[in-house]
């Protein structure tokens, strides 16, 4: 992703006296868009209220895993980004003239704050009717002492979830909105955002293909398809979506052969990606895995032609029978 | 549980039609789950996008002989299965047997002079299946008509759009596809005749019905077609369609889809 990180550590040496204070420092890379002018730090730990920028750390589940995780919240911008470690034994990092031995790397990738309510619309969707933001969230924890804070954060109003009728029905007056999930809104978003991130990794020339090239050495001839960088593009925006709901888009989006193709491909398919943040790319390779994890059948060429059946607009049989656990 | 004796055991004196049961599912399926219990073996399962499920009931009165003293899963790729019914003669009968503990199924393949037998075992794997249970549905609109007038109109559609729009209104019964060529439309109305049940067309309506799905499923739901002389289209707004092949003293076929929904509208 775009992730125009800054590093802060010039500010370190300026101010040795943090260390001595004995306080355990990390290091965040923070994109430029956040910071504002001046580039300043950021305390792991805590909200901090430094410079021109005020982000505050929130613990909520995470929607794909539904565990707990670290998700930044830019007020100034109505951004949420989420909080990446990539843990590597053996680094260090130099500020100024002095080493911090803990060498993780630890970034804010932008993030929707949309991905964070899509789980519980999903379930709220079930109770088929409209319903206000506070109900649908109801199913959340958001009474736990853990999240209660990062929900709070999220539902303030006209901030972080003001788009929400691009993926929901809405009802209601001005202040009084009952949302309800679309599906048919929901697969035209990510649609969307799959086709303007298969465009910057065209633009960027990002390797999304099986073979494994050195960085910054490509070929002419190894031109990557169109279709391999939706692929590509919709392997990291799933990692942002529930699990039962990434095969479902994958075959609304006419990726159903996902699975199929990274078979083969496996994880090689997004481990060398050329400027991109290596602890994202680990994800999304993840992300893929997962889905080919699925089906691993054998399709016939009749049920191959079915798979490429333009599927919108239909729900999932199951959607209209019971399930075992409340049928019979 | 009891020793391992014969667990399951069927008869059926024509081989041909377990054969035209499988090749009306297999391409939809592609591995599942046969139950076999005293009433008769069954099958439910959905296609790999879940848009579609299907289920099939053969009767214990529909076999020859049919033993089954407790119930059991048989998993089979229904690919395997085509493979071996493919070796059974136009006139054989078929003897299915298991015993609950073996992992493997036998057919057995014998014409009537018994001078002949032929036996392929398969091996059963272990699915996991996930049954959804269907309500009786009241539909609002029934529609009975020849099982090869439903393939044909289906075929014919299928080379105008991806998708049919069909519409019930009382007394007749529209089908719709529109494509780049052009469009096409096929009324079928009412019509009776007593000597000749079969091609009977026969509406029954509660209140009209309009919708649309898409007709690559409906193509592949049209092979169950030598199964059975009549086909039941059952309908009902925002719901399922339900296509049955009623098998006569056998049982039946029924395939669900899920219809093509404007979410806008709701």
């Amino acid at each position: 992703m775009d992730n125009n990180a800054a590093t802060t550590s010039e500010l370190y040496h300026k101010t040795p006296e943090i260390f001595t204070a004995g306080l355990k420092k990390k290091i965040l890379l923070v994109p430029a868009a956040i910071l504002g002018h001046s580039s300043s730090e950021e305390h792991n730990q805590v909200p901090s209220t430094e410079g021109s920028f005020e982000i505050s750390l929130q613990k909520l589940p995470h929607p794909r895993t539904g565990e707990l995780s670290l998700w930044a919240f830019h007020l100034a911008g109505g951004k949420v980004y989420e909080l990446c470690q990539l843990d590597e034994k053996l680094r260090s990092w130099f500020v100024g003239n002095y080493v911090l031995e803990d060498g993780t790397i630890k970034c804010l990738v932008p993030s929707d704050p949309l991905f964070l309510v899509l789980p519980y619309l999903l379930d709220a969707k079930k109770r088929k009717r409209f319903q206000p933001l506070n109900q649908i969230l109801e199913g959340a924890d958001t009474k736990s002492d853990d999240t209660a804070a990062g929900f709070g954060t999220l539902l303030a109003p006209n901030v972080y979830l003001k788009d929400l009728d691009l993926i929901c029905s809405v009802k209601g007056f001005k202040d009084e909105k009952f949302y309800k999930l679309s599906r048919a809104k929901l697969t035209v978003w990510l649609k969307a955002k799959v086709k303007l991130l298969s465009e910057a990794l065209e633009r960027e020339h990002v390797n999304v293909s099986t073979k494994i090239t050195a960085a910054g050495y490509s070929r002419k001839e190894d031109t990557q398809t169109k279709d391999q960088y939706e692929r590509f593009a919709f392997g990291m925006i799933s990692d942002q979506l529930p699990l039962s709901l990434q095969e479902e888009m994958a075959i609304a989006l006419g990726l159903g052969e996902v699975k199929t193709h990274s078979n083969a491909a496996n994880g090689t398919e997004a481990k060398k990606v050329k400027g991109a943040p290596v602890s994202a790319a680990e994800d999304y390779s993840k992300a893929l895995k997962v889905l080919a994890a699925v089906p691993e059948k054998k399709l016939t060429a009749a049920q191959k032609q079915l798979a490429k059946v333009d599927k919108t607009g239909m729900k999932s049989i199951s959607s209209y029978f019971t399930k075992p656990a409340d049928g019979k | 549980m009891p020793a391992s004796t014969v667990g399951f055991e069927a008869k059926m004196d024509h081989a041909s039609l377990l054969k035209k049961v499988i090749e009306a599912i297999k391409d939809l399926l592609g591995d599942c789950t046969w139950d076999c219990t005293n009433t008769g073996m069954s099958l439910q399962s959905m296609d790999s996008s879940h848009v579609a499920l299907v289920n099939v009931m053969m009767k214990s009165e529909g076999f020859a002989r049919y033993k089954c003293e407790r119930n059991l899963n048989m998993g089979i790729s229904l690919a395997s299965m085509a493979k071996v019914l493919k070796c059974a003669g136009q006139e054989d009968n078929v003897i299915i047997k298991t015993d609950g503990d073996s992992s493997t199924v036998t057919f057995v393949f014998g014409n009537d002079d018994g001078d002949r037998t032929a036996e392929f075992e398969l091996k059963l794997m272990n699915i996991d299946v996930e049954h959804l249970g269907i309500p009786e549905t009241d539909y609002d609109c029934i529609i009975k008509m020849p099982s090869g007038e439903f393939k044909r109109l289906c075929g014919d559609l299928s080379q105008f759009g991806d998708s049919v729009a069909i519409s019930c209104t009382k007394g007749e019964v529209r089908f719709e596809a529109q494509g780049d060529i052009g469009t096409g439309h096929i009324r079928l109305s009412k019509k009776g005749s007593a000597d000749k049940p079969d091609e009977e067309i026969s509406i029954e309506l509660e209140q009209p019905v309009s919708l649309t799905f898409a007709l690559k499923y409906l193509n592949n739901f049209a092979k169950a077609t030598p199964l059975s002389a009549t086909v039941r289209l059952c309908m009902s707004n925002n719901h399922p369609l339900c296509v049955e092949y009623p098998m006569p003293e056998v049982g039946h076929i029924r395939y669900y889809l899920a219809p093509k929904i404007e979410e806008e509208a709701d």
